[in-house]
């Protein structure tokens, strides 16, 4: 029991202060806040919106592009669905397909960074000349003619994403597993004849991770603003799934008259990418004590 | 003094090119009469054309050939005949199999060379040989099927078929019969394709680059030239309806169509600067189910979808009335039509019933619909059909594509890999029953339109007897066609979900853009004319 107590009090202690980090900027607060309601809001969809029917099965074509009232929020659609509905059923949507596609990216992206890392050599030649070509393509484009090749759906979108945003990850760890790789403790595992690769995933990873989890935070903002590009191409989510960037799409044509049918699935987009950015300095700020102001 | 004369000429130099470019106003050039420089600018949702080649072209193209190159024979939509345009008379033997035209001895080519019948022989050829696109028309004139076209004089063309064809009716199709240059003849796809053409119509290509085709006057035509008519027409690709509203609303352009229901809505509402010009079409949009393959192999079960769908939902809500229900495969106002024809009413009860009988689990069905993901219609009315099919339990995937990739899936040899339901718009090659049936219905060894993969006896002998009476024995061509549209319909092959209406929106500084139903999306800028203030 003391052995227990003794070592949680330092991660209890870690994790007030960077609670308190965190409550000092009053921007990154309410960035987290923004984004626990968000994620809240997502999980409890189905109980929270007045329409959840209009979610996926729905149509009440005798409602078609209402605007904003005390009924719909956010007005209707094209096919009188309730736009606060699918607004909030889409947070479910971007957060998983991002959540999802960092979350792979991460998978790829840590274990070869820290095998290029610590292997060097012709291991480290090998794994960073491939993510090299994966590099030279912007995120975007290698996205989009991945998943023309794998066919339009949610699912491929993330996968194209997750493959198209690994190198970043790896490049990262590489240089921090270059730099541990050569600490004492590193040393003293290889001394005693520990095995490769418990160095790496026991020692090199854990020691790297951290300037991982500030880009991959800071990313996932990036990453939903990828999958809504790409539904809005039509190559991510089909219809009639709530997507927020397939709303938009779809939306456009009625831009001029009906304005609320892009502009909430739009500002749902600018909240969320813009709190998780928010978010992703403060991580920074609690991580990298460099980086803190005062 | 060499600086002063350099200087004086200089001036003199900015002079003339300032008197060269003088504006007379009105965005025209006082070196110019005003018809050489009014541009005529028509916006539409898809490229203007897949390939420019008057052989080959079987797609958008035809908005462009339909201005530069001129076939024997135009449909008429009022009187449901065929009239001269090339040709200036025809006749045909009693069985249909031998077609004489006499041709019109003005005729001259955009390269300036006249018109004679061995260039009219040398232009089907050519269509014949390359046996692309609409090619199939002429296929009672191949030389396999026992039929041969040739110059029977300087404006006289035979042609002999190897069984009964409306050459009258063929000729006037608006793909692949069309006549060119012998300059051209020799030319490939690449070289139309770069903006180069060899026709007889009233416009040049001058320019084509995609998503783009400018066409310029050809000043010979033999119609001859009015000042208030458009030297310069600008045919440009504008895939968003709201952007081309606005360019209707702001001057930037005269003609455009295929509005969302909502911008329509609002663009009647504008009188002051547009009107609207609705147009009766041949086109309809079709619903092709998988036989091949479970569960739309099974009869009952493609009645219980030909149930669900919202044929009413779709052309009150989605279309706003710019629509009308289909009944059978051909379209009201084509001969072959009949109101007869047994007709789906959405029936959720009907549908119900059908699913019970056909014994499927919905359950276990997972269906998959593949449309042109840029027709936004399509979209919205396949989420009403889903929303009516999830209470039937069953599961429809909507997959929004781009032509090419819906095809190519459509033509997959494991038909386990192929949709099973895909919707695409039809429209006829020339004014004839035959273009739904040979291509939509009968058997076919490699899948090319047979998109419900069908191998119906009773149906392809049907259409072989239609065909085979076209010219001998309309009536009994006709009841032919509608006996088979009768199966099309009992057995769900196919759900007909609407005919299409053509509407226009047209800047009140202009009149005469008119629509012919056999040529689907072709405008014959030379009717169009500015209305005098």
């Amino acid at each position: 029991m003391n052995s227990f107590v003794q070592t949680m009090k330092p991660r209890i202690r870690s994790f007030r202060e960077s609670m308190y980090l965190l409550a000092r900027n009053k921007l990154s607060l309410f960035a987290l806040i923004i984004l626990v309601i968000l994620v809240l809001g997502a999980i409890f969809a189905p109980y929270i919106v007045p329409y959840p029917e209009d979610f996926y099965d729905a149509v009440h074509t005798n409602e078609q592009l209402l605007p904003p009232s005390a009924e719909h929020w956010m007005g209707t659609d094209e096919l009188g669905r309730d736009i606060f509905s699918r607004v909030v059923y889409g947070a479910r949507i971007s957060l998983t397909a991002a959540l999802a596609a960092v979350g792979l990216s991460l998978l790829i992206g840590i274990p070869l960074g820290a095998i290029a890392g610590s292997f060097g050599g012709w291991v480290d030649n090998v794994i960073m000349r491939i993510t090299d070509v994966f590099l030279s393509f912007p995120p975007l484009l290698l996205a989009i003619a991945m998943v023309a090749l794998l066919g339009s759906s949610l699912n491929n979108a993330v996968l194209a994403i997750a493959l198209s945003w690994w190198p970043w990850y790896t490049r990262l760890i590489r240089g921090q597993a270059i730099s541990v790789k050569e600490r004492k403790f590193v040393q003293a595992a290889e001394t005693i004849g520990t095995s490769r690769a418990r160095i790496i995933f026991k020692h090199i990873i854990p020691n790297c991770i951290s300037p991982v989890i500030v880009q991959a935070s800071m990313d996932i903002g990036g990453v939903i603003l990828t999958v809504a590009s790409l539904s809005f191409l039509g190559l991510g989510a089909q219809l009639p799934t709530p997507e927020w960037g397939l709303m938009i799409s779809t939306g456009r044509r009625f831009f001029p008259d009906s304005w609320w049918y892009c502009i909430f699935p739009g500002i749902a987009i600018f909240i969320t990418v813009l709190c998780f950015n928010l978010l992703g300095d403060a991580i920074r700020e609690i991580l990298d004590p460099k980086t803190r102001k005062n | 003094m060499k600086k002063l004369l350099s200087l004086v000429l200089a001036l003199a130099m900015v002079f003339c090119l300032a008197a060269c470019g003088e504006s007379s106003g009105d965005g025209t050039t006082a070196s110019a009469s005003p018809a050489d420089n009014k541009i005529l600018y028509h916006t539409t949702n898809t490229e203007p054309y897949i390939t420019l080649d008057p052989s080959t072209e079987y797609s958008n193209g035809i908005m462009v050939l339909q201005n530069v190159y001129e076939t024997l024979t135009r449909y008429n939509p009022e009187t449901g005949e065929v009239d001269p345009l090339l040709a200036t008379e025809w006749s045909s033997n009693d069985d249909g199999t031998v077609w004489v035209f006499q041709l019109r001895d003005d005729v001259t080519f955009h390269d300036g060379t006249q018109m004679t019948s061995q260039q009219v022989v040398n232009s089907i050829t050519r269509t014949m040989e390359l046996g692309q696109g609409g090619a199939y028309i002429w296929d009672a004139v191949l030389e396999s099927n026992g039929g041969k076209i040739e110059a029977t004089g300087d404006y006289e063309v035979t042609i002999t078929c190897g069984y009964p064809a409306a050459m009258d009716l063929i000729t006037s199709a608006g793909y692949a019969a069309y006549i060119m240059s012998d300059s051209v003849i020799e030319q490939t796809t690449e070289w139309f394709n770069e903006g180069n053409d060899g026709g007889t119509g009233p416009y040049t290509i001058a320019q084509a680059s995609g998503d783009t085709v400018v066409l310029r006057a050809y000043e010979d035509y033999r119609g001859g030239w009015t000042d208030d008519q458009y030297k310069n027409v600008m045919i440009r690709q504008v895939p968003e309806s709201s952007a081309r509203r606005q360019m209707l609303e702001t001057g930037e352009c005269q003609i455009s169509g295929d509005f969302s229901a909502t911008d329509l809505a609002a663009l009647k509402e504008e009188t002051d600067i547009v009107y609207t010009e609705q147009f009766e079409t041949f086109n309809n949009i079709v619903m092709f189910l998988n036989t091949q393959t479970y569960p739309c192999n099974n009869a009952d079960f493609r009645r219980a979808l030909a149930y669900a769908f919202p044929y009413e939902e779709t052309v009150t809500s989605i279309l706003n009335g710019n629509a009308q229900q289909s009944v059978g495969m051909v379209p009201e106002g084509l001969w072959g039509h009949s109101d007869e024809i047994m007709q789906y009413t959405c029936d959720m009860d009907k549908a119900a019933e059908y699913l019970e009988l056909s014994g499927v689990d919905p359950s276990t069905v997972s269906l998959t619909v593949t449309y042109i993901s840029s027709y936004d219609e399509y979209a919205s009315a396949l989420q009403i059909f889903q929303a009516n099919l999830r209470q039937l339990g069953i599961d429809l995937e909507l997959r929004g594509m781009e032509w090419d990739q819906q095809w190519a899936q459509a033509q997959n040899t494991n038909p386990e890999d192929r949709q099973d339901l895909f919707v695409f718009i039809w429209w006829p090659d020339y004014p004839d029953p035959v273009s739904w049936f040979q291509s939509l219905l009968h058997s076919e060894d490699n899948i090319v339109y047979n998109l419900s993969y069908l191998n119906d006896p009773e149906l392809d002998a049907l259409i072989d007897s239609a065909i085979s009476k076209t010219v001998t024995d309309r009536e009994g061509a006709e009841a032919d066609y509608i006996a088979a549209q009768q199966i099309v319909a009992e057995n769900a092959y196919v759900l007909n979900l609407y005919d299409q209406m053509h509407t226009f929106v047209v800047s009140n500084t202009i009149q005469g853009v008119a629509e012919n139903p056999a040529y689907s999306q072709a405008i014959q800028y030379y009717n169009v004319t500015t209305v005098a203030e």
